[in-house]
Order: C-alpha cells, then structure tokens, then sequence
C-alpha cells in the first residue's frame, strides 16, 4: 500500500489466544447476541470516532472489513506515512482520491531510491489543501518550485518537518515565506543552493518552534529566530558559525523563550548571557559546548528561576564545574530533572543540589570520575523527592549503590551502568533491602573512544523513558544515533577544522581524529 | 455572599474567565458565572426520556459534561421553572445511566487517577446493546469523556484482531465487497485474515 508499517500485525493463533484472555468485561458473542451488524446503525462520525483512536496497523485492518468501514476510513483518515519512491508518483491521485482529509503527511524516501519529485509535491499541494503537518525525509528530487506550491496550496500548515533534502534554503523561504501560519519547523541535513540567501523572519510571526541539526549555514535562519516574537523552543545541533550574536539578539528579545538546546556548536558564555534573559526558561540543555564555563552558567542560573530541566554536558574540557552547579542548586529550586556528564562535580556541588533542589525527581551522572561513594552519599540521604536516578560511568562502589537504594525514600527506577566497581553481588541485595525499586545493572564494556557519545546518547535516551513529553527530543536523540554513522562524521569533521584554531578545544579535537580510526556502525 | 465577597470573586473570574463545558474549557463572561454563583447551588434541571420518564439532575453536573445541554441552558431556552429537556433517542435505562456517570465524575473530580479508572471499567460492564445505546446517547448529548471512554473499550476489541475476528464480533455478516474484490484483499495483506 505504500504505507510504513508501524505496530507489527499478530500473525500467529496462539498470540491472538492471548488478547481473547485479556481483559474485557463483556464478549459480544457470549453475552446477548447482536443478530445485526453492530456498527450499521452508528453514525459516520462515531465510527470515525472509533477509527481516531486504533493504530495505524489496526485502521488499515480496519479498512478491509466491509465497505462502509472502509468508506468511512478512508473518508476520515487524517495521517498517512508513504514510502515517497518514484513508483508512488503514478498512485498519487488514487491514493488521494481515496483520503480526502489528510492533515498530516509524511514522505519518506531511502537513500537508495529516487524520490518523488515536485510534479507529485504538487498535486500532493492541490489535493490536500488542508495539510497542517508535513514531514520530508530524502525525498531529494524535491526542488524549490515544490515546496512553492506547498506554501501557496497548504496555507493552514502548521508544521514542516525536513530532513536529508537538497533544495537548500530557498526551498525552506518558499514554505516558510507563504504559510503565515507556521508554527514548528524542524530542518536537518539540508543541502542545496544556499546563495547567501536568508530564511525570512519578519513576516512570520507564528513560529513558535525552530529544530536545526546539522545544517552547514545553520546561521541562515538567524533572522527567523529572532524575527519570531513567539518563539518558545529553539534546538541548534551540530551548525556551524558563531552563535553568540543570534542567541545575544534572541535573549533581548524574546521572552516567552522556554526550551533551549545547544549542542556541538560555538557558542559561548556571551550566548549564555543572552539566554540569561529569558527569564521564563524552563529546559535547558548545554551540551558539548566548550566555551561555556561557570560564569555563563551561573548568569542563567541567577535570572532563570523557572528553570525545571537543565543538561549539561561538559565534554570533559573542566569549563563547567561546582561553581556553576552551586550557582543552579541556589537559585533554580523548581529544579525537576538533572542530567551531569563529562563535568568533574565535587561533594561540594553535589550536597548542594541534594539539599536545595527539593523537587528534583530524575538524575542522571554519567562519566563523572570524581563521584565516587562519598559523594553520592548525599544524595542518598537528602534527595527526598528523587524517583528515577541513572549512573553510568562512576567510580562508585556496591557501598554508595547500597546507601542510594537504603535512602532517597521516593526512589523507583534505579539504573547503572558501566560502573566499574560495582559487581553482580549487589542486585540481589537491593532485592532483599527494597524490592520495590526497579534495579537494573550492567557492567559491558563499550568502546572507550565512543564513551562520550554514547553517554550523552544514552542519558538523552534515559530522559525521553523518564518524561515521553516532547516527541521532538525523541527524534533528536534517534537521529543522534543514526548520526553517527559517515555522514554525521564528516559533518562534523568539518566542524572541528572549523574551530581548529581555538586552543581550547584541542582536547575535544583529538579525540574526533581518533574517532576517525572507529569504524562507521 | 456579601457585596465585598461578589466583588473579589468577581475581579478574580474576570482575570480567568474560564469554565468547564463537556470536559473542554471555555471562556464565559463573568456576568454569566457570578450569576451561576449566585443562584441555588443545587439548582437542578429536568431532563425527559424516551420513555417520558423525568429526571431530576443538577445543572452544574450536566452542564460541565454535555455540550448539547450546556447550549440549550446558555441561550436562556430554557426556563427553570417550568422546561424540561425532551431527550427523544434517549430511554430511561440508558440516561439514567448517562446522569449516573456525569454525576460520579463531577463530585468526584478529585479522586486519584486509579480510582477514577476501576470506577469507569466497572461503569462500561454492561452488554452489547446497552454499550451501543451508551454510545449513541454520549455522542447525541456531546459528552466528549464518555465517548472518549467508550471508544477506547471498542478500540481494545479491534485491537491486534485479525479480520475475520473483527467480522465476527461486530456481526457482520455481509462485507459488501464482490467476490472478486474481497479475494483480491486477501491476496496482497494475507496476513490481515
């Protein structure tokens, strides 16, 4: 059918005896039996009603039961996800003739196969002219004459999605210029002509959410992020250039600023300063950012009271430490969710945080070597409201395992990982002492050299598991994955040679030349 | 209420505006709520079956969970003293049934996300015909949670289900393919059936 499977189909009887055993209070079948159809006489917009809230997997089932059913799905199916190959180019108008009120729509095309092209974006834009998603993945024969009718066909799209196409920044303008109401956009990997020319911020006021990740003049959009008065989330990954002036500028600016993520770009405190002024900033993620240090941090820390989630990952260059995190445990009291990585916190920072920071419920320390037992004691002993702790990488021992899972009286999830000095013994323990607790241990080795990729990956990873609210940051950390195969290398090789010259980021830089030698997974 | 307390309730529903109509927010003048608030706290409607059986209910609760009525109270068609809403597809069984939900979830707002849950899992233990007559009334009166509820029960029937199960919970028993199109189903997605 052209459509990407989601939830697998049960294919054997033995499973579907499982869901017969499952659950309802009721069987039709045993129970007064129906002697007529029992959804002849529903209303179209009950059966539609009932359709909104099955699978993808189940509405297609769905579909081919009886004809009405299949009329009326089709009639009110607002999602669909095509495989955007060249060969569905021909089906378009079937496919769009039999769902007539598609809102949302994904393209995705692989890297092996020619995509659609704009004759079909076209008549994709004519069809469906109530389309407030869509969403492009390596559909690179799309050019900007297609996204031109998108913006002139699609004038109620509220978000555009793009990744691994190459109409450059003009194809971007040509959406972003027409749909006055556009609220998200998210772009990766764009490639294409890009001319100097500028993604428009004036006219579009609507947006509320910018995602860039690996984009080459990622500093094209500056003036949409900073012409957007409603700007609430911004996410740069892996751009190049300076961001200091665009984050300076949006700081002045834009105070309904909520959700920032800075990551693997040049940014430093004056940046930080910047976003110290958006002072309803609730999630904060810094992260393999070199020239942040304390003193930016700190700034954020002073102004941004409302903060409740706040990443930093210090990519082991010592610019971020206790003073900054003295700074968070003093100020952001609302202070929910913790994740430490590659920084060299002490007991100092630490106790507090444990003692200040009353609501935090997830933390989460990879690969900081000085904590040790000492100094996770206090989080044993004061981290009342904490539910979900995660560590990895620690020098902790069976003892300071033993004091977190004898204290932290709220403490449900309980995660480690390659900590060296912890061994099997400890599980059953912790099962003896607090059977409650969800405890899971594992000491596999993983490549020393990825260690800090993987860290943040996975803590990013740990985040989403703790608090599945923002499908976004689920996407970022997937494509962070996938990213590190050749493609993202070189993207980011490129980045380093970039900041060659900046001595302090030597250490950092050694450490991707030596990422050269792993192989692409 | 005294003159001060109208006055500070009022500036702060000024500041809100907001009331709960069939489980959504929506602004309301605070003219209109202050009023609301200052009637009888127990002010109750009538609302008729099929059967012309009557039932006594309280505003409040009806007017946060059915859309439908909420209208037909805000523009003021009917009279308290005398009106009573005529509910012609509904029977007595199945409204009494409605009134019983919309009741339990207003008083009990509060109530723990679980509780809430078993409550409703034994509210929808009914058979088949009184589920589809639920349903029929829930979507007539706009009561959004229950339809909601009502439709992920159904859901969890269809769910993971192969087609010819599906056929033969909701009875049904003609298709309406042709011969020729229904084998022709079964040839590209086998593993529908």
């Amino acid at each position: 059918m052209g459509q990407s499977p989601s939830t697998t189909v049960l294919s054997s009887e033995f499973n579907r005896q499982q869901f017969h055993d499952f659950d309802f209070d009721f069987d039709f079948d045993l129970r007064n039996p129906i002697d007529h159809d029992f959804t002849a006489y529903l209303p179209d917009d009950c059966l539609a009603g009932i359709f909104s809230h099955l699978t993808t997997a189940d509405r297609n089932r769905c579909s081919v039961v009886c004809r009405r059913w299949h009329r009326v799905d089709s009639q009110t199916r607002r999602r669909l996800s095509l495989n955007a190959k060249a060969e569905l180019q021909d089906h378009l108008p079937a496919v769009f003739t039999r769902f007539e009120s598609v809102t949302k729509l994904g393209l995705r095309c692989d890297r092996r196969s020619t995509s659609v092209n704009d004759e079909g974006l076209i008549l994709i834009s004519l069809r469906c002219v109530n389309l407030t998603w869509l969403k492009l993945r390596g559909c690179r024969e799309i050019t900007e004459a297609g996204m031109a009718a998108v913006g002139e066909n699609c004038k109620a799209l509220k978000k555009l999605s793009c990744a691994s196409c190459v109409f450059g920044i003009k194809g971007i303008n040509a959406v972003v210029s027409r749909c006055q109401g556009l609220e998200e956009l998210s772009v990766k990997r764009l490639r294409g002509a890009h001319d100097g020319e500028e993604v428009v911020g004036s006219g579009t006021t609507s947006v509320t959410s910018v995602c860039l990740k690996e984009i080459v003049n990622g500093q094209s959009f500056a003036p949409l992020m900073i012409g957007s008065k409603r700007l609430r989330s911004l996410k740069v990954i892996g751009c190049l250039g300076d961001w200091d002036d665009t984050l300076e500028k949006i700081g002045n600016l834009h105070a309904a600023l909520v959700d920032v993520h800075l990551e693997k770009i040049q940014v430093s405190d004056v940046g930080l300063v910047g976003l110290s002024k958006c002072l309803s900033l609730d999630t904060l993620h810094i992260v393999k950012t070199a020239e942040c240090s304390n003193v930016g941090l700190n700034l954020v820390a002073e102004n941004c009271r409302m903060l409740r989630k706040l990443h930093v990952d210090g990519w082991r260059t010592n610019r971020i430490g206790d003073d900054g995190l003295i700074s968070v445990a003093k100020h952001c009291i609302n202070l929910q969710e913790l994740a430490l990585i590659g920084i060299y916190p002490t007991s100092s920072s630490l106790e507090a945080i444990a003692s200040k920071c009353k609501a935090l419920e997830r933390l989460a320390l990879c690969g900081l070597n000085t904590v040790g037992d000492a100094e996770i004691e206090c989080v044993a002993n004061k981290c009342v409201a904490l539910r979900k702790l995660c560590i990895k990488g620690c020098p902790i021992s069976n003892v300071g395992i033993e004091a977190l899972a004898s204290g932290c009286p709220n403490l449900v999830k309980f995660k480690v990982r390659r900590c060296r000095k912890v061994t099997g013994m400890v599980v059953e323990w912790v099962r003896e002492h607090r059977e409650s607790l969800a405890f899971s241990f594992d000491n596999s080795d993983y490549e020393a050299l990825n260690a800090s990729q993987i860290d943040h990956d996975h803590a990013v990873n740990d985040m989403i598991a703790f608090h599945r609210e923002n499908e976004e940051v689920a996407a970022a950390a997937a494509a962070a994955e996938a990213s590190n195969g050749y493609n993202g290398l070189a993207m980011l090789r490129a980045t380093f040679g970039f900041l060659a010259n900046r001595s302090v980021v030597q250490s950092a830089l050694r450490r991707w030349y030596n990422n050269d030698n792993v192989p692409a997974q | 209420m005294t003159q001060l307390d109208r006055l500070s309730v009022y500036h702060w529903l000024n500041a809100w505006c907001i009331k709960p109509v069939g489980g959504a927010l929506v602004r309301q003048e605070p003219e209109y709520i202050l009023l609301a608030l200052m009637g009888s706290p127990l002010k109750k409607i009538m609302l008729c079956s099929s059967e012309k059986e009557i039932f006594s209910v309280e505003e409040q609760v009806m007017v946060q969970h059915s859309v439908i009525i909420n209208n037909m109270i805000e523009d003021g068609s009917y009279n308290h003293e005398e009106s009573k809403i005529p509910l012609d597809c509904v029977d007595s069984k199945t409204l009494k049934k409605v009134i019983d939900y919309c009741t339990h979830h207003t008083h009990h707002h509060n109530d723990n996300q679980e509780d809430l849950e078993a409550w409703d899992a034994q509210f929808l233990n009914v058979d088949s015909n009184g589920l589809y007559d639920l349903l029929m009334a829930a979507n007539y009166l706009e009561i959004r949670n229950l339809l909601d509820l009502i439709y992920g029960t159904i859901k969890n029937m269809i769910k993971g289900k192969k087609i010819d199960e599906i056929r033969r919970i909701f009875n049904i028993k003609d298709h309406g393919f042709t011969p020729e199109e229904e084998e022709q189903n079964r040839k590209e997605y086998p593993h529908f059936y």
